[in-house]
Parts: structure tokens; C-alpha cells; sequence
């Protein structure tokens, strides 16, 4: 039996102890001062007396935030499913092999690698009315279908919509190569006994390929619930101001800490959207899909 | 092969390698003269924009501070580097200086703008009062020019710019050619919109997805409701007293709607920020945008054609006459931290010297400008500008930025048709109210 030293005790502890200093300092330490500071009233530049819990109270009566939580909500679920949905066709279409399919993965994983600026000024004008020079709207009055043609980011109801489709048409390429390395490690000989068995190409999707990749959709649905409670203020704030009632949480946070200078609020806030995005978390782990190869 | 490959290698590095040195030489020969061993003085510019001569090409800027920093220095001679600071989006602006100052990174003058001193700079601590120094030298400056740095009696800057006031540009050569003259009331407005878009224009361009270019619409309604009793009313409105549902605040949201009603302004006007509207108006596709005195130098450089101005017209059945908006729009801050407030209260002296001013504004060919001794420049536009004299202070300024941010959102969706003019007063006054019950307005608060 090998002996127990004190240099084998507490040599993996001083091994990870540079790492664990520099996550206390910037994660650990901001996130404790950050709910200290919400328990102040506190403007950016001074404490200037005791909250107690007034902040989170504030947050949670203000009609802003819970306007901006339904939309993002809304926002989350149409993401998820398109980021989803998308990746898997997508990569199913990647996957065949064709040639000329290494330029087409390629082809549409570049939204990923666009800045939002570009994203944001190419959607603004393909969106744009026709008067403006608009694409869609131009090419929709073009075949008499005018009738639809309308202002799709400066009409309330629509143009939430209309940033949850960009937002998946952004990344779907990123969750495209998800998909596409969970579909490289399906062994293909279960496809082949399907084949022997009779399975058609929807029975072998629907009982080999699909529960395959549960473990992937799982993660990737964590990276779009992740993209759109917390990233998603590039998007719109490029594309609407957060105007026309598509305020979401990340554009509200920002708004109140540096448009009207109430850090306290912006930082209650910004802790309830973590236990709101913790307890979902939380869910989707009890709730963990049975599948993946080992299965 | 592998030798003509080696060759180009060393050729490209030995490019880069001299390419750099140069750079770098030139660097600190431009440097080292001001690099002397006296007390450094950072002017601090919260955006790009808050620059000694905004809009100015390089050279000029470059040229302009080198004068302006040897004179400095020649009765400053304790002064050794003077770091000039812009950097960052308009919209950024009043987190980059609240960031360098929770920073504790040095800042002694702060370039600022007249707008968020008073919405945002003074509000939260991050300057100082400069009475001291603006009292004594209060003859340099016209009253009005004060006025747009006095918050509570108190003098927050010194003010150092051209004037800039709301007014609407127009495509004098379409104008020309469809035999219109640039409307004065408002039905000339309905007509000359009529006989454009019959000829395939747009009539009225907006940056209606910018919601607070909307207010300078809503206000120059009001004005000619209200008149001078204008900001008592917007107070009455803070302290309770009025509302945004009561009969005048509702007739200046109808007047504005009216606009869109009659085909004037694009309802569409929303989907576009500054650069699409501007871009429709230098494309010849829209005849007139409502802009400020400041976008006059990009439209002379960018626009292949004759363009003229024209003021907000007198509305049918109020009782007083229009106003443009307006004023100084920026100068200069003591900021909050500055370890050596006397040396830069000394050069807030000197830089707002009427010589310096003229160095400093000439470049911008203003209609009119900040300092007594500074005059305008002659031109038939800014002839017509300063017949529009004095212009009204910024109203937003009166309110806090939650409530100016719900007028805002209000008025943007009343021009895009998804409410009344009836229903945007009475959600202004919802809104408000339960801003106040919160008790979340600052300076409302108990904070």
C-alpha cells in the first residue's frame, strides 16, 4: 500500500491553487460583492444607504421587467426550438456526402463568424420597407403578394419575432457542427440492421438517430436558452434600440444601470435572471433524456 | 523555389520590421515634446464625438490643439503632457466617463456636452460646479449659453461651441424642378406633400427608430400651445399638478400624428436610424429630413446637390408661433476626481479665451456661437438661422431619463399607428405614475 505523504495530500490542492485564486477573485469575489452591493442603494459611484430587499422587490413589480421577461421567454422558446430544429436539418444535410458539401458546411457556418454591426445594418436593409430599397417587402410586392409586406422590425408583436428568427438563422450553423460531430459517432451499423429490419428512412431518424443525439440536444439547448436570457442584447439592441416592444432582460439590465444610473436594480436583476436561469437549469438536469450511444 | 520563397519571407519581414521602426520613430518625435516632467492634464472626451472641433478633419484637429496646448503652456510652463481622450459611441458616453472614474483613472476637464450634464453628468456626481471659475468671466459668454450648463442654480461647465438649433433640411434642386417653395404653414407642409409624392417621393424622411428624435416633433407642437408657460406646465406634470392626459398635451400628440395622418412624415419613418434617413435624403429619394444645425457639414460634403433649410411651420389654431430647439450644445467640465482642479480650471480658462474660440469654431462655419466676442459667419443660410434666434432650451432636460425614455417609446409607437394620440397620453400618465409610486425616479427617491 503506498504510503500517505504530505506531499501526495496536498500536492493536487497546490496544483489547482492558482487556478481556484484567480476564479475567486474574478468570479467568485465580483458575484458576492455584486449581491452585497444589491442590498444598497448604490448609483454607480456611491452607497448611499441600506436596501435591504427593496431592490428585488422593485424588480419584480416593475411592469418592464416583467414585459421584458415575457419576451424573452418568447424569444427563449423560439430560439431553442429553431436553433434546434435548424442544426439538426442542417447537419443531416451536411452529412450526405456529396461533393462540394465541405463548402456548403462552410457556407453556413459563416453567420456565425459575422460582427452583429454587419448583421445588423444587412437584416435592417433586407427588412426594410421597399420605399427604403427592402428586399423582402420589394421581392413580396413584386409577385402581388404586397398585402404582406410590412415593416418587420418596427411593428410591435412582429419584430420579436422577427429577432428570434435572425437570431437562429446567427447561430445555426453553430449548433449545425454540434449536431454534425453527434452524428459522425453514430455507429453505422445500427443503420445498416435497421435497413435489414425494414426501417425506413423516417423509423431510422425517428429510433436511432434522434435518441442518439438527446444527449447533444440537451447541450445545445442549454447554449440557446444561455444565448437568449443572457446574450441577447446584441441583437436587439443593434436591430430595434429595444424599441417596439422587444425589450428582453440583457436590454433592461443595461438600461436601468446605464441609462438611468440604478446599479442596485440592474444588479437585482441581473441575480434573479441567474436563479430564474439556475431553476431551469436545474430542471433540465432532474428531466435528463434518457439516449445518447450507451443507451 | 525554396530560394525565391526565402527571398520574399525576408523581403516582407525586413518591410514590416523597417515600416514599424519608422512608426514607432515618428511616434515618440511627436511625442517627446510634449513628454517634459511637469503635471500631466488628461482632457477627457466621453465620446468620439466630444472633440475640441467636432466634425473637423484630422489635420485641422491635430493643428488646432497644437496652438492651443503651446499657448497653455506658455503661461502654464508646470504643465507637461496634455492627453487628449475622445474615444466610444454617443450612447456609451456616460458609461465610459462613470467607468474612468469609479476607475480612479486620471481626468481633470471633461469635453462635455450640454445634454448629458444636465440629464446625467451633474446627477451623478461625476463633475463639479465651476461657479468660481465661470462668475468671474461670466462677460465671455451670452446668458443663453450659461443657461444650458445652470442645473439648480448651480453653473456645471463652460460653455465653448457653435450653436446648433432643430430645423429642416430640404433638397432645394427637387424643389426647384416640381416649381415648390419650402412651405411655411402648415397647409404648405399638406401640399407640398401631395405634389411630392405624386412625383414619387417621400416627402418627409424621419429616424424614427431612434425614439428621442421624436420629442423635438412633440415639443414644437406643445410650444405652440403652451408657449412661454411651456416648462411650468412640464414641471406641473413632475410634481403632479397636470397630466399628459390633459387637453394640451393631447392636442400637441394629435398635431404630431396629424403629420402621418396627411401623408407628410413616412409612417414607415420608424424603421430608420440616422444613416438610413440621412442616406434617403442624399439619395434624392426623400425631399426633407427635421435634423439639428449639426448635420449641415455632412450634408455640404455629401450631398450632389443644392439643399437649403426651413423652420418648423406655424400650426393652424394654437395661440403662440413656432420655436426651434436648441442652444450651445457643449464646452468644458471640471471632472468630479481631478487631483489638480487649479491647473485644470486654468485651462478651461484658456481654451475658452474668445481667440481660441474663433480658432476652434471657425472650422464649423457657425450661424452663431457661445461667446460675445465670437460672431457667426456670413452666409444666407446662417443668415436664416439667426433670424430663428434665440432658440428654446432642450425640454427634456427638465424630466429624468426614465420619463423621457417612456415619452419617447410613447410617441414612436403613436407614429407608427399602434396607438391613438388619446391612448399615448393616457399610457405617458400610467406610466408615470407607477414610476412614481415605485418611487423610482431618482431624485424623486429616498436615495
Amino acid at each position: 500500500m503506498k504510503q500517505i505523504t504530505s506531499k501526495t495530500l496536498y500536492g493536487p490542492y497546490l496544483l489547482v491553487l492558482p487556478g481556484a485564486i484567480l476564479i475567486g477573485i474574478f468570479l467568485i469575489w465580483p458575484i458576492c460583492y455584486g449581491i452585497w452591493l444589491s442590498l444598497y442603494n448604490f448609483d454607480g459611484m456611491n452607497i448611499s444607504g441600506e436596501a435591504s430587499l427593496a431592490n428585488y422587490i422593485a424588480v419584480l413589480m416593475d411592469k418592464d421587467f416583467q414585459n421584458a421577461l415575457s419576451n424573452t421567454t418568447i424569444f427563449a422558446v423560439i430560439t431553442v426550438v429553431g436553433k434546434n430544429v435548424l442544426g439538426i436539418a442542417l447537419a443531416l444535410l451536411a452529412s450526405i456526402k456529396l461533393p462540394g458539401m465541405k463548402s456548403a458546411q462552410l457556407l453556413l457556418f459563416l453567420p456565425v463568424t459575422l460582427n452583429i454591426v454587419v448583421i445588423g445594418a444587412f437584416w435592417t436593409y433586407f427588412l426594410g420597407s421597399s420605399q427604403f430599397g427592402g428586399l423582402l417587402n420589394s421581392g413580396l410586392e413584386a409577385i402581388g403578394l404586397s398585402q404582406y409586406a410590412k415593416s418587420w422590425l418596427s411593428t410591435p408583436g412582429i419584430a420579436l419575432i422577427v429577432l428570434a428568427f435572425i437570431e437562429v438563422w446567427r447561430w445555426a450553423g453553430l449548433h449545425m457542427l454540434l449536431f454534425l460531430a453527434g452524428l459522425q459517432s453514430i455507429d453505422p451499423t445500427l443503420y445498416e440492421a435497421a435497413r435489414l429490419d425494414g426501417a425506413g428512412k423516417w423509423a431510422r431518424f425517428r429510433h436511432i438517430t434522434l435518441p442518439a443525439l438527446l444527449p447533444i440536444i440537451g447541450a445545445s439547448t442549454i447554449f440557446a436558452l444561455i444565448g437568449a436570457y443572457v446574450r441577447s442584447f446584441d441583437v436587439v439592441w443593434v436591430l430595434t434600440r429595444a424599441g417596439f416592444d422587444t425589450e428582453v432582460i440583457a436590454t433592461f439590465i443595461y438600461r436601468e444601470a446605464f441609462t438611468y444610473g440604478r446599479f442596485d436594480k440592474a444588479i437585482a436583476a441581473g441575480l434573479i435572471l441567474t436563479i430564474f436561469l439556475s431553476a431551469i437549469f436545474l430542471i433540465t438536469r432532474l428531466i435528463k433524456p434518457k439516449g445518447g450511444q450507451n443507451e | 523555389m525554396k530560394y525565391i520563397r526565402s527571398t520574399v519571407i525576408i523581403i516582407l519581414t525586413s518591410v514590416v520590421i523597417i515600416g514599424l521602426t519608422l512608426h514607432w520613430v515618428k511616434y515618440f518625435q511627436t511625442t517627446a515634446n510634449d513628454e517634459t516632467a511637469g503635471e500631466k492634464l488628461v482632457i477627457f472626451g466621453p465620446s468620439s464625438w466630444d472633440i475640441l472641433i467636432p466634425g473637423a478633419d484630422s489635420e485641422t484637429l491635430t493643428a488646432a490643439i497644437k496652438k492651443i496646448n503651446k499657448g497653455f503652456r506658455e503661461i502654464h510652463p508646470e504643465t507637461g503632457r496634455i492627453i487628449y481622450d475622445s474615444r466610444g459611441p454617443i450612447s456609451d458616453g456616460v458609461a465610459r466617463l462613470r467607468n474612468a472614474i469609479i476607475a480612479e483613472d486620471q481626468v481633470d476637464v471633461v469635453l462635455c456636452a450640454a445634454n448629458p450634464v444636465n440629464t446625467a453628468y451633474a446627477k451623478l456626481g461625476l463633475i463639479s460646479p465651476l461657479d468660481d471659475l465661470i462668475n468671474p468671466i461670466k462677460d465671455r459668454f451670452h446668458s443663453h449659453a450659461i443657461s444650458n450648463f445652470e442645473i439648480k442654480e448651480q453653473i456645471w461647465g463652460a460653455p465653448m461651441s457653435a450653436v446648433t438649433m432643430t430645423t429642416f433640411f430640404y433638397n432645394r434642386d427637387l424643389f426647384d424642378s416640381l416649381e415648390l417653395a419650402p412651405p411655411q404653414s402648415y397647409s404648405d407642409f399638406q401640399d407640398m406633400a401631395i405634389r411630392l409624392s405624386t412625383a414619387g417621393y417621400i416627402p418627409i424622411v424621419h429616424q424614427g427608430k431612434n425614439s428621442w428624435m421624436w420629442t423635438p416633433y412633440y415639443f414644437s407642437a406643445l410650444i405652440q400651445i403652451l408657449g412661454p408657460n411651456i416648462s411650468t406646465y412640464l414641471k406641473g406634470i413632475l410634481q403632479g399638478e397636470t397630466k399628459f392626459t390633459n387637453s394640451e398635451n393631447l392636442a400637441a400628440l394629435q398635431i404630431m400624428r396629424q403629420w402621418v395622418d396627411d401623408g407628410i412624415i413616412d409612417e414607415r419613418s420608424n424603421e430608420l436610424d440616422e444613416e438610413g434617413m440621412k442616406g434617403a435624403f442624399l439619395s434624392g429619394r426623400a425631399a426633407v429630413f427635421f435634423g439639428v444645425t449639426w448635420d449641415k457639414a455632412g450634408i455640404e460634403d455629401k450631398a450632389n446637390f443644392n439643399w437649403g433649410m426651413f423652420p418648423y411651420p406655424k400650426i393652424d389654431n394654437t395661440k403662440f408661433p413656432p420655436k426651434a430647439f436648441g442652444g450651445v450644445e457643449s464646452g468644458f467640465c471640471l471632472a468630479s476626481n481631478t487631483k489638480n482642479p487649479k491647473l485644470a480650471k486654468a485651462y478651461i480658462k484658456y481654451v475658452t479665451r474668445p481667440e481660441n474660440v474663433r480658432l476652434l469654431t471657425a472650422p464649423l462655419k457657425p450661424f452663431a456661437t457661445s461667446h460675445r466676442k465670437v460672431k457667426g459667419v456670413n452666409s444666407p443660410e446662417n443668415k436664416y438661422l439667426r433670424s430663428q434666434l434665440p432658440v428654446e432650451k432642450p425640454l427634456e432636460w427638465l424630466f429624468p431619463p426614465e420619463l423621457n425614455e417612456i415619452i419617447q417609446r410613447e410617441l414612436q409607437s403613436m407614429m407608427a399607428g399602434s396607438q391613438s394620440p388619446a391612448a399615448a397620453g393616457k399610457s405617458m400618465q400610467t406610466r408615470f405614475e407607477s414610476l412614481q409610486k415605485a418611487a423610482s425616479i431618482r431624485g424623486n427617491s429616498k436615495q
